[in-house]
């Protein structure tokens, strides 16, 4: 509004302004005093500060950043993916008031439930109850029964609880038990079980922490619960308790365009034509199965999304009619339906890969392509609950309108431990128009509890009575029940007496005659007078949650329990921890007639190192080499020496393997070796070095001043070995043109000096091997004085010493720990990657094991598409310096930072654990998350209550290390088992050398150095050709780089008088 | 923030304060006022001002580059460097994943699958202004109507300016910056009328706006199938009219601001629902914006010259841009496109018909009305989420009107309808006259009046407060 300024007006105004300050000054100060004197009624308040709480209040929203102002076109701009799965989060948590309306609004004869934008998201409010795992008690055992009470009572009752009760006592809702009648007797007479034990007993499994037990509800159901309303409390309620199993079975879109919740469905693109046998006439080829709908792509590339929420398990059915379906996991292809010409017209399933941390799951349909649903589990244990309700559904359109076979696969695939029949509703009116009688409602229930039964025999099932049905639908009229209400509520009980069920009157429990007239004056209920508004859903889900739970309160424990538990796609693969296969993250690719419902058996990331594993158990004189590359957690030494101890206790060890050339360290302590550097030294450290540093592969490098000495020793705890056993040590150094002349020692004896002049050609990182007898060894290293330097054109400048290992000549693993603490794999591409390459070519592992992420995962802006380009350059540098190795990702750890006095969680973790997932199955790694085994995001603050973490939250004490070195060495022997019990999954590589005649020669002149020579008379320094000089004594000889020989004659001669070839 | 926030409310003494502590020291004081746009614009995130800097460093420049540059080629070198670099902000911010997605889909409707990654930008805040002001400054400087800012800072106060950042008016370098080189100067009519705009805003936004938003609006245009023909028919109308409000409030707060630290920023509305034909309406709906598309599109693209088809397609092809300035979306390239064809239409009409130089107050009325019956009804395409759901409402407006049932019409609604109307239709002159009746008031009668509308405002205002719409813009 246009406020002009007045010229008259101005003129005789006071000019200074001074009247305008202090109109404003005044109102701030009266504001401040109104605000903060106390007495003052609330009413006369600008803002309340006169209580503490109220102030911080006050200064919590100063300081608050404003609500965004994004509108709608923004959100659908930023794309499908990041924008649905905002959205769909939201109206999975009953939180979208635009969309929240029933879905029955389109159905010919059945009004809509108007659910005012403030009635939604009252009844989805799980944070009144504890949900995550260890949060949860678990169940405790009385008398040698599990005792359900105690654990029930465990969980405090919320605010809402409270409300709800005073809810359900205002409108005089009195509830009803669960009638859950024992279904078989001893001789005694006494109960073995009840009708719901089923259910019962896997709830007592998750109530004591049974990892695999998985309680499945499918509630099969009309209208009521279309749109998730009743069955949602009932999941709240259920997953709070027993943990979340994932979201279940998902539409890909709601059955009515217009209206109901999309809590079950996808988020879908406009063009899907959903059908379902309740209101629509079926197209020819449609088939309804357990959800009795399908949903037709009516264009190319309609598209729907679902979220994920923590889903680790998916599965697709559609109707193969040829066309072609996509699956995108976050924009990565998981599953291609290839169109075919072959079309079957059969319902089919198939399962696709979910990474951990996966968010939004993306199907691309094309044009005529019918999908009928998707399944997203956690492969956790916990309940999942599938809502089927059909608008206009009645018992007769389950059991004559879908495909018995169909409907029968599904749902034995989904296992249920309870069936819930929630019909009666539009039975009620039928019965009203005389259009069914007692008799053939009870005959067609019936048969759809049969159907049910046929498919899934040891499932419990529940009948739950229709609500009450007034006569009118007139909003003004007086309400009265319908009297055939009653007759529907009498058939249930009957065939549920009749079919071994459990029985709930929910009729009954909501009051009985007039219940639905008492919602509606409190306006509970939608102007159809039939459908309860989401607020009288949520009363009706609290009276049949409740009932359920003390039902499970009430019954004994059956005497032979039956726990429902999770059945992974392959029935023999053992659960893993923390271990997964990048074939499980691959998509997989079906073309169309070929498409079978089970994945093939695949060989695996790991197959070759079992394969060296399994040749090692059956008696091989094998080396299976194992490296690990990463920051502290690898350079602490504790969490490799514990692995090494328990794979060298099942496969036997070789020997300490790698240390990196360094000053003193007690970290080396527990595993036998001292190292320590005297005179002139110092350390390069990789995490300084801008680009092209020139360390080893643990990212560092020791400069010997002329006259310094590095020594290092072995076994040195062990006692002292008269048995002569044969072994080796390698010596890493690097060349550099100025570098002076360094003497090496073996024990005690000069075996060979280090000059420039023994260079190889090929490379600047030279190795010097040095046969040894016994494992209790030392080495030194010395520079020479410069004024001691003989001449020979040395430089006299430092010696650079990058690492020593040692090897017994006995089959086992060595496993070698090459890290640097504080380093990210991004730091090692600031490494000279030719010397990185070349130090982990010499070790020619058969597994490479990357333990990076824990750093990264502490950066505030870790950059996706760098980290990612990083880490694919570091696993790159990895993977072809180990052509033949398998490789292992290891995720990073939970951890939290200071922030002050205020922990917080690493902010980078799932950006790290994605790049990681992704990278590793691109690579055709296998991937460990150690997050996963320490229990999940959060986990870090109760290991470190638990000492098993230091209390910066980020390293682990021995403890913690050996819990993360076992859970790691424990799948993979898992696995290694997994494999060895089908030799389809394992990978023996012809080049590997099992033929009897290389292991006795160990010199194939191919590189190949992997089997251990026969009984380790290997005749040492005498038969190897000797480079270096002599020992005076003719104790050791050793091995160094004849300038003028080729690199791979080089390592053959290397490993030749490594391996003693006869 | 946002200007009905408690934020602003402790913003804007410290910044006035400071301010004018620091009139007499022109450079102080463009700092102080920098600081504190920057502070204000900051509030929602930090990062956008990294884009903001950028755009105004980039302007700024190209402008020194005018002033010194003599070689027409050069001029509109750096012209078209600084009109690129605004345009290619906004359209990767705005309109990058939209216009993505329309050759995807346009791919797939042809049998091609493209895979399409959503940049997933987040808009700055009140960026499309920013970028027409930015616009306008190099344009002007181009066509030597406006001289070239030595002073960074000059041009810096100018784009980031607090009160009109977020969504306007669009303010003229030619307009603001003469102002920022003199010395502040605020008298208690001036002073007094500023704040009485502001309280009037406030009013607007938090008693009109926001209660037809939140009891009529959203839940009509959530589902309009589930409400009453007579409550679509009223959420239509409240819509119109909540819209107008919550704009002109946000411009009433800002021009009211700008006032209490000495500067005029023009008017953006003139009564706009009382035009008589959809020209007048356009002439009278967000005039900074419409007067900037007349000089820097309209008339650049020939105007009222030519013949009568390139005079049509002009005003067509302005229309669509002003429809697609709004966001992002088809709903508003169809609105503005709409409104462009029935401008044509009008104009036809003038043209074939002949337009009455006076007019009678009955065919005023008419025309009127019939001119406020077309924006209400183009306005669904602008509040629905999308085409299928405006044509929902459009259909849902002539159902349902059994018994004129209208449970969405409660009194309060209704209350605040009608006002709405009233303020509407009261002339400048009343709103006039109470400014000044506030501004002379004694001291305590003003301090009493805003307490007493500050409570007033806290009991009455709707619980949950919106952002102002054109914000998203």
């Amino acid at each position: 509004m246009r406020v002009e300024p007045s010229p008259a007006a101005s003129s005789t105004a006071a000019r200074s302004g001074r009247g305008t300050a202090w109109t404003l000054l005044a109102f701030f100060v009266g504001a401040a005093a109104l605000s903060t004197t106390p007495g003052v009624p609330a009413a006369l308040r600008p803002v309340d500060a006169t209580t503490p709480a109220a102030r911080a209040a006050l200064v919590e929203q100063v300081l608050s950043r404003p609500r965004t102002s994004l509108g709608d076109q923004e959100r659908r701009a930023l794309g499908d993916v990041v924008v649905d799965v905002d959205r769909a989060r939201r109206e999975q948590d009953g939180v979208d008031p635009a969309d929240d309306n029933d879905g029955e609004r389109d159905a010919p004869g059945i009004a809509a439930d108007e659910i005012p934008a403030d009635d939604v998201d009252v009844d989805v409010d799980a944070g009144a109850l504890p949900t995550r795992r260890e949060e949860r008690r678990t169940l405790a055992q009385s008398g040698g029964h599990p005792d359900r009470g105690a654990f029930l009572d465990a969980f405090p009752r919320s605010k809402d609880d409270v409300a709800t009760a005073a809810a359900l006592a205002r409108l005089a809702m009195p509830g009803a038990d669960v009638e859950n009648p024992c279904v078989e007797r001893d001789g005694a007479g006494g109960c073995v079980r009840s009708a719901l034990d089923p259910l019962f007993s896997t709830l007592d499994a998750l109530a004591a922490g049974d990892a695999r037990a998985r309680a499945a509800i499918v509630v099969l159901g009309n209208s009521l619960i279309a749109s998730d309303h009743v069955v949602d409390i009932v999941r709240r309620d259920l997953v709070a308790r027993f943990g979340d199993g994932g979201r279940g079975l998902l539409l890909p879109e709601r059955l009515s365009k217009t209206a109901g919740r999309r809590t079950r469905t996808g988020h879908g693109s406009p063009g899907w034509s959903p059908r379902s046998f309740g209101l629509d006439d079926p197209v020819a080829g449609d088939v309804y199965g357990l959800t009795g709908s399908v949903h037709e792509a009516t264009v190319d590339g309609e598209t729907t999304v679902w979220t994920a929420d923590g889903a680790t398990l998916g599965r697709l059915r559609w109707i193969d009619d040829g066309r072609a379906l996509r699956v995108d996991v976050d924009g990565v292809e998981a599953l291609r339906i290839a169109a075919h010409g072959t079309p079957s017209g059969r319902m089919r399933s198939r399962a696709f890969p979910l990474a951990r941390g996966a968010r939004a799951i993306r199907l691309v349909a094309a044009r005529g392509a019918r999908v009928v649903d998707v399944v997203l589990e956690r492969d956790a244990p916990g309940v999942v609950v599938d809502t089927i309700g059909i608008p206009a559904a009645s018992a007769r359109g389950f059991v004559e309108r879908t495909d018995a076979a169909a409907f029968v696969d599904e749902l034995a695939q989904r296992d249920p431990a309870l069936v819930v029949f929630m019909l009666g509703g539009n039975e009620t009116r039928s019965m009203a128009a005389g259009a069914l009688d007692d008799a053939r409602f009870a005959e067609l229930f019936t048969r759809l509890v049969d159907r049910v039964r046929a498919a899934s025999p040891r499932t419990a099932c529940l009948i739950v009575t229709p609500i009450d049905s007034t006569t009118t639908t007139t909003a003004d009229a007086t309400l009265v029940t319908r009297p055939e209400t009653h007759r529907v509520v009498d058939v249930e009980r009957r065939v549920a007496a009749a079919a071994g069920c459990a029985f709930f009157d929910l009729f009954a429990a909501m009051g009985g005659d007039g219940s639905l007239a008492r919602m509606r004056d409190a306006d509970l209920v939608s102007d159809d007078l039939v459908h309860p508004r989401a607020r009288g859903a949520n009363l009706l889900g609290d009276l049949m949650s409740r009932a359920l739970l003390a039902s499970w309160r009430k019954t004994p424990p059956a005497a032979q329990p039956v726990v429902a538990r999770r059945n992974a796609g392959d029935p023999g693969r053992p659960r893993f921890a923390g271990l997964s296969f990048p074939e499980e993250g691959r998509a997989v690719v079906v073309d169309g007639g070929a498409a079978g419902d089970e994945s093939p058996t695949r060989p695996h990331a790991l197959a070759r190192f079992f394969a060296r594993l399994a040749a090692l158990e059956d008696g091989r004189r094998m080396r299976v080499a194992v490296g690990q590359f990463g920051a502290s957690h690898t350079a602490g030494q504790m969490l490799t020496d514990r692995m090494r101890q328990r794979l060298g206790a099942r496969f036997g060890e070789m020997g300490r393997g790698y240390i990196a050339a360094g000053t003193a360290s007690n970290r080396l302590t527990p595993s036998g070796v001292f190292r320590e550097v005297s005179g002139a030294f110092d350390l390069a450290d990789g995490r300084e070095v801008k680009s092209g540093g020139a360390v080893g592969m643990a990212g560092t490098k020791l400069r010997l001043a002329p006259g310094a000495r590095f020594r290092v020793g072995f076994c040195a705890g062990c006692p002292v070995d008269t048995s002569h056993a044969k072994g080796t040590l390698s010596l890493s150094w690097l060349y550099t043109p100025d570098m002076g002349v360094a003497d090496v020692f073996v024990d005690g004896v000069r075996v060979a000096s280090l000059s420039s002049a023994e260079r190889r050609r090929d490379t600047d990182v030279q190795r010097l091997v040095v046969p040894i007898d016994g494992e209790r060894t030392t080495l030194d290293v010395v520079a020479r004085d410069a004024v001691k330097d003989d001449g020979g054109g040395q430089g006299g400048g430092p010696i650079h010493l990058l690492s020593v290992s040692e090897e017994m000549h006995r089959p086992g693993i060595v496993l070698d720990a090459a890290g640097l603490a504080g380093t990210t794999a991004m730091t090692a591409q600031r490494w000279r990657q030719d010397l990185f390459a070349e130090e982990v070519r010499a070790r020619d592992y058969d597994l490479v094991v990357t333990a990076w992420g824990t750093n990264e995962a502490g950066l505030a802006s870790l950059d996706e598409a760098t980290y990612r380009r990083h880490f694919a350059a570091t696993l790159d540098t990895l993977q072809a310096a180990s052509p033949r190795a398998d490789c292992l990702v290891l995720g990073a750890t939970d951890r939290f930072d200071h922030r002050g006095n205020v922990l917080v969680p690493a902010p980078s973790h799932d950006v790290v654990e994605r790049v990681q997932r992704s990278l590793a199955a691109e690579r055709g790694c296998a991937f460990f998350s150690l997050r996963d085994v320490m229990g999940g995001p959060g986990s870090m603050r109760r290991w470190v209550g638990e000492g098993l973490a230091r209390n910066d939250h980020v390293h682990f004490t021995r403890a913690g290390y050996a819990r993360l070195a076992d859970a790691i060495v424990d799948d993979l022997l898992a696995a290694y088992a997994w494999s060895s019990s089908d030799p389809a999954r394992l990978v023996v590589d012809d080049t590997d050398g099992f033929d009897g005649d290389e292991e006795a020669s160990g010199d194939n002149g191919n590189d190949n150095h992997r089997n251990v020579s026969g009984d380790g008379d290997d005749g040492g320094g005498e038969r190897a050709t000797t480079h270096g000089p002599a020992a005076p004594d003719g104790k050791a000889a050793a091995t160094t780089n004849p300038p003028a020989i080729g690199a791979a004659v080089t390592r053959a001669l290397g490993r030749q008088a490594a391996w003693g070839a006869p | 923030m946002l200007f009905h926030s408690l934020q602003f409310l402790l913003f804007l003494p410290l910044a006035l304060t400071a301010w004018w502590t620091a009139a007499d020291r022109p450079t102080l004081r463009k700092v102080i006022l920098v600081v504190a746009s920057l502070v204000f614009y900051m509030a929602w995130s930090p990062a956008p001002v990294v884009l903001l800097l950028f755009l105004t460093f980039v302007d700024w420049a190209v402008g020194r580059g005018l002033a010194v540059s003599t070689s027409t080629r050069g001029r509109r070198a750096l012209l078209a460097l600084s009109l690129a670099n605004n345009l290619v902000a906004l359209g990767v911010f705005k309109y990058a994943d939209w216009l993505t997605r329309i050759v995807v889909d346009a791919a797939a409707w042809c049998g091609v699958t493209l895979v399409y990654r959503p940049l997933g930008l987040l808009l700055p805040v009140g960026l499309s202004f920013l970028v027409f002001q930015g616009m306008s400054y190099t344009i002007d400087v181009y066509r030597r109507d406006l001289v070239a800012r030595r002073s960074f800072l000059d041009v810096l106060a100018f784009m980031t300016f607090f009160p009109h950042v977020v969504a306007g008016p669009i303010v003229r370098a030619a307009d603001f910056l003469p102002q920022l080189g003199q010395r502040p100067h605020v008298d208690d009519d001036t002073g007094g009328r500023a704040i009485f705009r502001i309280v009037l805003g406030l009013g607007k936004k938090l008693v009109v706006a926001d209660l037809l938003e939140a009891n009529l609006v959203s839940r009509v245009f959530a589902d309009a199938n589930a409400a009453t023909g007579l409550d679509v028919t009223a959420a239509v109308v409240g819509y119109t009219l909540q819209i107008y409000y919550d704009f002109s409030a946000y411009s009433d707060i800002a021009i009211g601001t700008a006032a209490l630290f000495g500067f005029t920023l023009k008017e953006n509305f003139d009564k706009p629902y009382l035009s008589a034909n959809l020209f007048d309406f356009w002439r009278r709906w967000h005039m900074s914006l419409n007067t900037w598309l007349r000089d820097y599109l309209y008339i650049p693209l020939g105007g009222n010259r030519g013949n009568r088809a390139h005079v049509l397609g002009t005003v067509f092809v302005t229309m669509v841009v002003a429809g697609v300035w709004h966001g992002a979306d088809g709903r508003f390239l169809v609105w503005g496109a709409l409104h462009g064809i029935l401008l044509c239409v009008v104009r036809l009409w003038w043209w074939t018909v002949g337009r009455a130089k006076h007019p009678s107050i009955l065919r005023t009325t008419a025309t009127t009305l019939l001119t406020f019956v077309v924006v209400v009804e183009l306005r669904i395409i602008f509040r629905a989420p999308d085409l299928d759901a405006a044509a929902v409402v459009f259909t849902a407006q002539g159902a349902h009107w059994a018994g004129l049932a209208a449970p969405l019409l409660t009194p309060i609604v209704v209350a605040v309808l009608v006002a709405a109307v009233v303020g509407h239709l009261v002339p400048h002159a009343t709103y006039h006259r109470l400014a000044g009746v506030f501004a002379r008031a004694p001291l305590p009668v003003r301090a009493v009046f805003l307490l007493g509308t500050a409570i007033f405002l806290q009991q009455v205002s709707s619980a949950e407060t919106t952002p102002f719409i054109y914000s998203r813009f």
